[in-house]
């Protein structure tokens, strides 16, 4: 365990899937070779099967303080990365509209490109994912070539790409599916929070180039920072699947849910948008509390009341936003 | 001492059924056929390994002070990196390339020599902390490796000239990989590893055989 930890508190009220922290990421880390499947940083839909499909019934994460190694996802549940035949039209005369050089089965925000549902109810939310930096990463557990470390000095966890040799039982042990093989390295690579941007003083790409300014960075345990008090003094953000084990520092505002239209004046308890189902399976069940939280908080500011916690969570600007820390600060 | 002669049918029976030593000996010239052993599962919650027996031969050649090593086995899948695919379609084939596989692994083999003769053999598994380990590694699609370890996870590529050095063929199915050890001590035993990738090996898992010695 680290003695400060970085976290990252990301509300899910104000994404729009813009996938504009996804292209951030992209063109900083990785354009590279072998990284073509690679995406650091999606943002899937939900109800989804998310990136890599289905990546959360795919095991890792401890259980009962063991271990459980899980799948590897196939580069299908990943969907082949395509490229456009440019060659074709400009160059061959065909006069076809260009084409990828697959036909895609598969892709980092499938159920928004197909724009399909039979739920009859319209409802869904965008959910970005990184790697969660874990308190206890599986993906370090598992590593036998200790290749993996978490920095004592700020929780972010690392593969040191010289010891890797792409043996993928990290692959196997994240319950989060955020570490990718580059068959052409032969190395296994994954987020890095952006550390060389931190050192800097600057937030990560992907919070950086929001523009719904819903990211909100800094170390968990200092008390100045927006994370310490959205997760610790007002407890509105909640950790990814909790229940596996890892103890994961990106935490969500979860949907606030609203009742839906008609509902005659029903709570968020009685008649949810979202099936609470949906929001527990991600968030468990504390997800109640704080979307109960969040309408007491929603109910004062209408009445016109002063809201803290709306007020940070509008994320003004930068300063509200982030918290970096120059040198070594607080604990946490 | 007439009646040592009734003695002498059960001593003749206890030699032939207990040999006094049992030892794996790798003769200079000699095809043998290895004894392999799969490794046990790195996790509870491994799937057991390929049903089928890897069969594999090893020949020594011992010329002065060098040792060649000649590992071959029937391997009729070819697996390897995208680096040795690539090479293969002639570079970065956008349109073409079936690249980018998450889920495969190359096929390898090593051999493993103790660093310094003398005293107990260092463990089978990578050495250990008082017994370090050199070894060559071919990878297929990657370039020969040489190593040196104290036990697991602690593998490390060899600073400088080793004096080992590796070579791959294949001929229709059949791989061989020649092993080859400079300056090499005929008091040093060897230890040969096999991976097939597409049963899934790397690392932990794979086929190994014990300790053989090497007879010039």
């Amino acid at each position: 365990m680290s003695k400060t930890q970085y976290a990252m508190v990301m509300d899910l009220n104000k994404c729009l899937g813009c996938q504009t922290c996804t292209v951030a990421c992209k063109k900083l880390w990785t354009d590279g070779d072998g990284m073509g499947y690679m995406y650091w940083n999606n943002v899937e839909t939900r109800p989804g099967k998310g990136y890599p499909a289905g990546w959360s019934d795919g095991g890792g994460g401890f259980r009962k303080g063991q271990l459980v190694p899980g799948e590897i996802p196939p580069i299908e549940s990943y969907g082949i990365p395509f490229e456009y035949d440019y060659s074709q039209r400009l160059f061959e005369g065909k006069g076809k509209p260009v084409m990828p050089h697959v036909d895609p089965q598969y892709g980092p925000n499938w159920e928004e490109d197909v724009g399909e549902s039979d739920r009859g109810e319209n409802f869904y939310f965008y959910l970005p994912r990184i790697c969660n930096h874990c308190t206890h990463p599986s993906c370090l557990e598992a590593c036998p070539r200790n290749a993996i470390y978490k920095r004592e000095e700020d929780g972010i966890v690392l593969i040191d790409q010289e010891r890797c040799r792409g043996y993928r039982q990290c692959v196997r042990a994240c319950p989060y599916k955020k570490i990718y093989m580059n068959e052409v390295a032969g190395v296994s690579q994954k987020c890095i929070y952006c550390y060389p941007r931190l050192a800097k003083g600057t937030a990560n790409a992907c919070a950086k180039q929001c523009p719904g300014r819903l990211r909100f960075v800094g170390l968990l345990g200092d008390p100045e920072s927006p994370v310490h008090k959205l997760v610790r003094v007002h407890r509105v953000a909640l950790p990814l699947l909790p229940g596996k084990g890892t103890g994961p520092n990106v935490y969500y505002v979860p949907p606030f849910n609203p009742p839906r239209r008609g509902n005659y004046g029903k709570g968020i308890l009685e008649d949810p948008r979202i099936p609470w189902k949906i929001l527990e399976d991600l968030f468990g069940p504390p997800v109640r509390e704080v979307a109960l939280r969040l309408e007491a908080e929603l109910s004062k500011a209408q009445s016109g009341e002063k809201s803290e916690v709306l007020q940070l969570l509008i994320g003004r600007d930068d300063a509200v936003r982030y918290r970096i820390p120059a040198t070594k600060g607080a604990t946490g | 001492m007439r009646h040592a002669r009734f003695l002498l049918l059960p001593a003749v029976l206890f030699l032939w059924v207990v040999p006094a030593r049992a030892e794996f000996l790798l003769v200079a010239g000699k095809e043998t056929p290895l004894l392999l052993n799969r490794t046990p599962p790195m996790f509870a919650t491994d799937l057991p390994g390929p049903k089928t027996n890897l069969r594999a031969w090893a020949r020594a050649e011992v010329d002065g002070k060098t040792l060649r090593v000649t590992l071959s086995w029937d391997d009729p899948t070819e697996d390897a990196l995208a680096g040795e695919k690539r090479v293969a379609y002639g570079g970065d084939a956008i349109y073409g390339k079936p690249t980018e596989r998450t889920d495969s692994f190359g096929d390898a083999a090593a051999m493993m020599l103790p660093a310094a003769k003398g005293g107990r053999n260092p463990g089978i598994m990578m050495g250990d902390p008082a017994r370090e380990v050199r070894i060559v590694l071919w990878r297929a699609g990657m370039k020969g490796e040489t190593l040196h370890a104290r036990g697991r996870g602690t593998v490390e590529r060899a600073p400088g000239d080793s004096g080992l050095s590796v070579a791959h063929a294949r001929t229709g199915v059949r791989r061989t990989v020649t092993f080859m050890v400079r300056d090499f001590d005929p008091e040093l035993p060897v230890s040969l590893a096999v991976w097939e990738g597409s049963a899934g090996d790397r690392n932990g898992y794979k086929w190994y055989t014990p300790w053989y010695r090497v007879l010039p």
